[in-house]
């Protein structure tokens, strides 16, 4: 019981609580708030305990103080348990309501309280009116429900919407855009206009326009959010002019989510009104795109179910599927009309037979597996398996197979079928090609991989014979290459045809292929006398042949020829195989043709070839390569090139290397240095191109060690040549018989002092170069005073540029054919301008050496060591005969004349300098015996030439005869001896007597006489006096002696 | 420098009889002692070693001339206590420079002698009377 109690105490206070209006108690003794719930508060603004301290009369409007006391004192004085009256209360904020109170007396704790209920009459009011207000718009949502629910036409129906929501909001224009969330853009659909009695056509310029446009607009719509606004305002100009051309100033733009998702938005525009739209329309334009959008997304969904059926009937009844049902033994129940595009027969063909009735019998056992197979699972796809067309064809076909054995309506077995007949010809054509291509192209011989290719030929089932024949060299013959058979059908035929193995053009069914450059079938050919072999085909029971050219870029390598023992009719998807698969081998068969007669030209060059690969190392070299190497074969292949090469040609090499791989550098060749194995180097000229496709680099080359070698001698001698021209001042020239001008070399120029630039050696300007007294060397016709292939020379003056004169020398030569006609002149010049002074000097120098020597007594000679010959020249006296060129000895015409006291000294003395190395002269003196006996003085010198080991080579001296000036000097000495006995005799013998006078006079006058008398001193000066002209006579003879001598001698 | 004796070595009388009285004249109570040649003073000076002697020494003399006494004194001048003045009449250089190379050859002096020349030698040489 008290439980119950407590339990209904809480719903009572829980309905206090909640209950959706403001419901008080009060004591009504007080006045005060005893309890408040929480509406109260929330309406009236005022706290709980804000309200615990105020009274109910606080509450009431001072304007309804009339009432309020009544209310008040009627409260307290009635003794009704309820009351209901309207009043007016303050709320908090100052502000009023008008409610409607109702009130119940209870007792709340031992009080006898009110418990009132206000219910707010300005809530009441407003809803009221808002009521009121929504009455047309609900009316028009009607309406609009009415419009979409019930019509067929969903245009028709939009567009009375759209008047219908125009009329109510007053607007002028409605427009719709859809968006594509895919590409962010938004299109122009739908476009209302007040007065219109359809939509307006959507415009063409206003599709797909990006997001990106209307920036600050889509974001506002992507949020969920409206956009309403002058048009002006907008920041987007092809909106603007959109709106603009329609003379709409004001836009509100609702977006519209279906699904959550942004399908669009639709605009409301005013012309004539910029004011914002009300609350109320604008409330209704929300519900109304909500509504729109829901329906536009429904109506476009039916259209692509309609559109989606149409296709699908469309596809069923013309697509490439042909779709069948088919019950648990494989008996065709529905066939779908495609079969007639498909195989071309009528649905009816297969309807009630097996399917097994129809397929290829080899592909049979498959299929039964997998009927038996689907039983079991939901679904499976079978791999291509044949099935006949309406002629007859074998076509391959796939089909997904589905379990519907259960599904109401259909109960079968649903069968998806595409036909795959070019997809499964293609595979095997790419198969075969692929098989024939990797055959043909592994290395070995051309038969043996044509041979190779030819059995993968015959993989196909019903060829038994396949041969290939080769356009020749000369391309004039075609030559059976390999032949290959399934079976022994190939003896039987070859051997009936074994002659029969090079053709010209048009001959058999090769030739013909030659001819006509397209797949040619020759049914029947043992009857057919085209075909050569008619009579081994008829033995060999083969009756069709397949004439497959083998074409490359339109040129013609040669032809496949497949036999088999079926006719045509029989082979049509075989003869499309093996035509599609000849047209893809022709580049294989000319790649291997090509690397056969590469390879043979590779191996047998005598020229290096290799072929090294982007990485530089060397994959693959001929014979000759290997030999100018001089290493073994296995230790080039493989190695990196760059090893092989000189040191400083490497990085050169494999710089241009990487350019021509590159394909940046177009020269035409590398020059390297190779190092051989035995430290020889090899200068190579490398040509070569890549292919990028296997990255190697196929390069031949020319040894050109010897060339460089020549060509580097030929510019040293040439350099030579030109440092000689230039040290000896030569040019060269030349000029053709017929041509005015001449071809001058650079000396030539040189010594004419001339510019190539400036000066053109023609006969006239030459003529004038040539000094005026020697221009009639140059006049003549030369001709004339030329013999062809002899060289004549001439010494002439020219004049240079400056007008100074220089002496040249030309050498010249005339050249002519065989027939003596004279076709070229050419010749050399020499500057002999300073060997003309020289000679001119020398012959000055000559004249006065020769008159010199006429006039001095000196006799020149030489002696060449090596001959061992002397050489004299002319002496003026010639005092004695002497051999002018003899041996050197000391028997010859000189030294045998030589004094026998002088002769041996002199003779080691001179052979004592010859042989010391470091004497560079010699000087001796002699006596020759003239022929008349008597002596002969000769004084000799000579200076000594040895070469760098000090071995004397020439000797050139000069023997003065001194006889003359010995004798002349001993008279001078004879002479001196006599004038030194005077002098003697002066100093000594003079000065004796005469000191003797000087002491006596002395002592005469000084010592008084030194006691002798005066007498006594007289007497003895008188002797010295006498002494002293006794010396003086002498010493006058003596003079006179001298003088007598003198001129005897200068008679002499 | 004391001198017992003056040699006078000439081989012509009157020169030495001039020579003899001038160098009296200025060398006074000096002993003086005249040779023909320079072998005869050679063997006085041999006999009388201890003496220290002023010689005037004539060139040309027969037997032993100036240069041949000079010679043979030379060999002996560590012996003796002798200084030579050549006396001659010759004005040849060569005599001159011979005079000169030699050891014993003080000076050149040319004939006649005078007293000047000798008042000088007694000045340069501080000669004395050893007796």
């Amino acid at each position: 019981m008290a439980d119950s109690n407590l339990h209904d105490s809480n719903i009572y206070q829980t309905a206090f609580e909640l209950a959706p209006f403001p419901m008080w108690i009060y004591d009504l003794e007080t006045l005060r708030f005893l309890k408040v719930n929480n509406e109260a508060i929330m309406q009236y603004g005022y706290s709980q305990e804000e309200f615990f301290n105020m009274t109910i009369t606080e509450v009431r409007s001072t304007l309804d103080t009339p009432d309020s006391e009544n209310g008040v004192n009627d409260s307290i004085l009635s003794s009704e348990p309820y009351e209901e009256r309207e009043v007016r209360h303050r709320k908090r904020d100052g502000s009023y309501i008008s409610a409607r109170i109702k009130s119940n007396l209870i007792e709340y704790g031992k009080k006898t309280a009110k418990l009132v209920i206000a219910i707010n009459l300005n809530e009441c009011d407003y809803r009221g009116e808002q009521i009121d207000s929504q009455k047309p718009y609900l009316s028009a949502i009607d309406e609009i429900n009415q419009l979409l629910l019930k019509t067929d036409d969903v245009f028709k129906s939009l567009h009375d919407c759209f008047n219908t929501i125009g009329n109510i909001v007053e607007v002028d224009c409605i427009f719709q855009f859809k968006n594509n969330l895919e590409d962010k853009s938004t299109s122009h659909k739908l476009e209302w206009h007040k007065g219109s009695l359809d939509f307006e056509n959507y415009d063409l310029d206003l599709q797909d326009i990006p997001f990106s446009n209307l920036t600050n607009v889509m974001q506002r719509l992507q949020n969920k959010d409206h956009f309403e606004g002058a048009v002006d305002s907008l920041n987007s100009p092809w909106i603007q002019e959109f709106l603009e051309n329609r003379d709409i100033k004001y836009i509100l733009l609702i977006p519209i989510w279906v699904r959550e998702e942004f399908y669009g938005f639709i605009g409301f525009g005013n012309s004539h009104n910029t004011k914002e739209v009300c609350a109320a329309d604008f409330q209704f334009l929300k519900t109304m795109a909500s509504h729109l959008g829901h329906v536009l997304k429904r109506s476009e969904m039916y259209q692509d179910l309609i559109y989606s059926e149409a296709q699908f009937k469309s596809l069923i009844e013309n697509g490439k599927d042909l779709i069948a049902i088919l019950d648990s033994n494989g008996t065709f129940k529905y066939v779908s009309p495609s079969s007639n595009t498909i195989l071309g027969s009528d649905p009816e063909v297969y309807v009630g037979k097996s399917f097994f009735d129809f397929i290829y019998e080899v592909d049979v056992p498959l299929m039964e597996t997998y009927l038996s197979e689907i039983l079991e699972k939901k679904s499976i796809s079978i791999q291509p398996y044949r099935f006949p067309d309406a002629e007859g064809n074998w076509r391959w076909i796939r089909t997904e197979l589905t379990n519907h054995l259960n599904t109401p309506l259909i109960e079968g077995i649903v069968a998806n079928t595409v036909d795959v007949t070019a997809e499964v010809e293609k595979k095997m054509v790419d198969n075969l090609v692929t098989a024939m291509t990797l055959a043909i192209g592994k290395p070995g011989l051309l038969t043996k991989c044509l041979n190779k290719g030819l059995n993968h030929l015959l993989q196909i089932s019903r060829i038994c014979v396949s041969e290939i024949w080769l356009v020749s060299p000369d391309e004039n013959r075609l030559n059976l290459i390999s032949k290959s058979s399934c079976n022994e059908t190939i003896e039987k035929f070859y051997h009936n045809s074994s002659s029969l193995d090079s053709l010209s053009p048009g001959e058999g069914l090769p030739g013909y292929t030659w001819t006509e450059k397209k797949v040619t079938v020759w049914t029947d050919i043992s009857n057919d006398r085209k075909f050569l072999r008619y009579a081994a085909a008829d033995a060999s029971n083969i009756h069709t042949a397949i004439g497959l050219p083998l074409l490359y870029n339109e040129e013609y390598l040669g032809c496949i020829i497949c036999f088999s023992h079926l006719r045509e009719g029989e082979l049509n998807d075989q003869i499309n195989i093996l035509a599609a698969v000849s047209k893809q081998i022709g580049a294989i068969v000319k790649q291997k043709i090509t690397e056969v007669e590469y390879r043979n030209f590779f191996n047998i060059s005598p020229d290096p070839h290799v072929i090294v690969g982007f990485d530089g190392y060397i994959k693959k070299c001929n014979k000759a390569f290997i030999e100018l190497l001089e290493y073994d074969d296995d230790k080039i292949k493989n190695r990196s090139i760059s090893q092989f090469i000189h040191s400083d040609d490497q990085r050169t090499f494999l710089y241009k290397l990487k350019k021509m791989v590159d394909a940046v550098d177009d020269s035409k060749s590398i020059e390297t240095r190779f190092i051989t194995k035995n430290g020889q180097i090899k200068i190579l000229k490398w040509s070569g191109t890549s292919i990028s496709e296997s990255k190697v680099f196929v390069a031949a080359a020319q040894d050109v060690t010897e060339q460089r070698s020549v060509e580097e001698n030929l510019k040293k001698a040439y350099e030579r040549l030109r440092t000689a021209q230039k040290i000896a001042k030569i040019g060269y020239w030349v000029k053709e018989f017929n041509c005015d001008e001449s071809v001058w070399s650079e000396e030539t120029y040189s010594i004419y002092e001339r510019s190539p630039e400036t000066f053109t050696p023609t006969m006239e300007s030459i003529a004038k170069a040539f000094h005026p007294d020697d221009r009639y060397l140059i006049t003549s016709n030369p001709s004339e005073n030329l013999e062809p292939g002899k060289l004549r020379s001439f010494e002439h003056r020219i004049l240079t540029k400056s007008g100074k004169v220089k002496w040249v020398r030309q050498e010249i030569r005339m050249l002519t054919t065989n027939l003596g006609e004279p076709i070229q002149l050419e010749g050399t010049i020499q500057d002999i301008t300073e060997r003309k002074k020289y000679e001119d000097q020398l012959t000055i120098s000559n004249e006065k050496f020769r008159l010199a020597m006429q006039a001095s007594n000196e006799i020149i000679w030489e002696i060449d060591h090596g001959k061992q010959k002397v050489v004299r020249g002319k002496s003026r006296k010639q005092p004695f005969r002497y051999g002018k060129t003899e041996t050197f000895s000391k028997e010859n015409s000189w030294f045998s004349k030589m004094h026998a006291e002088d002769r041996d000294k002199t003779w080691e003395s001179i052979n004592r300098a010859f042989r010391n190395k470091r004497k560079k002269s010699w000087q001796g003196e002699y006596r020759i015996l003239s022929s008349d006996g008597s002596e002969v003085f000769f004084v000799d010198r000579c200076y000594i030439l040895r070469d760098k080991l000090g071995n004397p080579i020439r000797s050139v001296g000069s023997s003065l005869d001194v006889t003359d000036s010995r004798q002349q000097l001993q008279r001078i000495k004879k002479q001196n001896k006599n004038l030194r006995e005077i002098a003697w005799l002066q100093s000594h013998v003079i000065r004796s007597p005469l000191s003797k006078i000087m002491g006596l006079t002395y002592l005469s006058r000084e010592l008084n006489g030194g006691g002798k008398s005066n007498d006594e001193i007289m007497e003895m000066i008188s002797e010295a006096a006498n002494e002293l002209d006794v010396v003086i006579r002498e010493i006058t003879n003596k003079t006179n002696t001298i003088q007598d001598e003198d001129s005897r001698n200068f008679i002499n | 420098m004391k001198i017992h004796e003056i040699l006078l070595i000439d081989d012509d009388s009157v020169t030495n009889f001039v020579q003899k009285k001038v160098i009296e004249s200025e060398f006074e109570n000096f002993s003086i002692e005249v040779f023909q040649n320079g072998l005869t003073a050679i063997d006085y000076i041999h006999k009388n070693p201890k003496k220290s002697y002023l010689i005037f020494l004539d060139i040309n003399m027969p037997v032993m001339n100036g240069w041949e006494f000079l010679e043979a004194i030379t060999n002996d001048k560590y012996f003796y206590n002798l200084k030579v003045f050549i006396l001659t009449s010759s004005l040849d250089l060569s005599d001159m420079r011979m005079a000169e190379k030699h050891q014993l050859g003080s000076s050149f002096l040319v004939k006649p002698l005078k007293r000047e020349v000798l008042k000088e030698i007694k000045l340069n040489y501080g000669v004395k009377n050893a007796i």
